[in-house]
């Protein structure tokens, strides 16, 4: 989706984007609707915007899982899903209410880098 | 002493599913859209969505509802779908009236407190499905992208 950079979220994709221009997508997403607010692919056949719905899901059966254990002292920090050939991180707002999804390609990029560069960057979501 | 334990013999309770049939409301050799495309639609988006409160497919130009599933507790759509038909021609009313060229309408989001209303237009924008959710069943985003993979 073209983003503007204006707001906070497309500041964030473009922020992301600066660090790892190899990535292969990337999006700001908000988790009570399940919609991007920003997002970023430089495959076609991955669409952010599907993407964002899916995982949101995964994102909010986790939150359900964690009141369900009672773990109301815990806040999911961050969720990294393993693929064949692919990684794809979902990084939470220390509030919970949004998250950066981001999809890199295993051999290519160093995760701590990846890590990283989401941990700077959620700091600017609120 | 032998000891007897009855067991009793009642028959286990048989848990019966209700589910939903489709209310249809056209003629068979009617209309825009074969019943089997309809039935197909309603299918599909039961069969993914199965917490969903009612689907319809409508046409557009006169808001009648074609067919429509609801849950068992669920409402009758048939007016808040002409009224969703009605919208539908004033945004494309606002197109033409825009002069938008090349555009299409996909869909219109409605998201109300307590429920997600979403339309989705078919490309030839004849006809439409109204789905509406909980959002506590799926999220806004889901239920829009479920409709967009049956509703092309």
């Amino acid at each position: 989706m073209p983003y503007s950079t204006n707001t906070p979220a497309g500041k964030v994709v473009q922020d992301v984007l600066n660090d790892l221009p190899g990535l292969v997508a990337v999006a700001v997403v908000d988790v009570t609707s399940g919609m991007a607010l920003a997002s970023h692919s430089n495959s076609p056949s991955i669409n952010p915007e599907t993407a964002a719905a899916y995982n949101t899901e995964v994102v909010r059966q986790k939150q359900k899982a964690m009141t369900a254990l009672k773990l109301t002292n815990e806040t999911i920090e961050d969720i990294l899903i393993t693929l064949t050939n692919q990684l794809h991180l979902l990084k939470l707002t220390p509030n919970g209410n949004k998250f950066i999804y981001l999809v890199v390609n295993s051999r290519e990029t160093n995760l701590a880098i990846a890590r990283e560069v989401l941990r700077s960057t959620a700091d600017q979501l609120n | 002493m032998m000891e007897i334990s009855v067991v009793s013999t009642k028959p286990p309770k048989k848990i019966v599913r209700i589910q939903p049939s489709i209310f249809w409301n056209i003629s068979p050799n009617e209309g825009i859209l074969f019943p089997k495309k309809i039935e197909k639609v309603i299918k599909k988006m039961f069969s993914q969505l199965p917490l969903l409160i009612t689907i319809a497919v409508v046409e557009t130009s006169t808001g009648k509802c074609l067919a429509y599933l609801s849950q068992p507790s669920g409402f009758d759509p048939t007016p808040a779908v002409a009224c969703g038909a009605e919208t539908v021609r004033q945004q494309q009313q606002v197109m033409a009236a825009l002069n938008m060229r090349g555009e299409r309408l996909e869909d219109i989001l409605i998201p109300f407190r307590k429920q997600l209303h979403l339309i989705r237009l078919a490309k030839n924008g004849q006809w439409f499905g109204y789905l509406v959710v909980k959002p506590q069943d799926t999220s806004l985003a889901l239920a829009r992208e479920v409709l967009k993979s049956i509703i092309l």
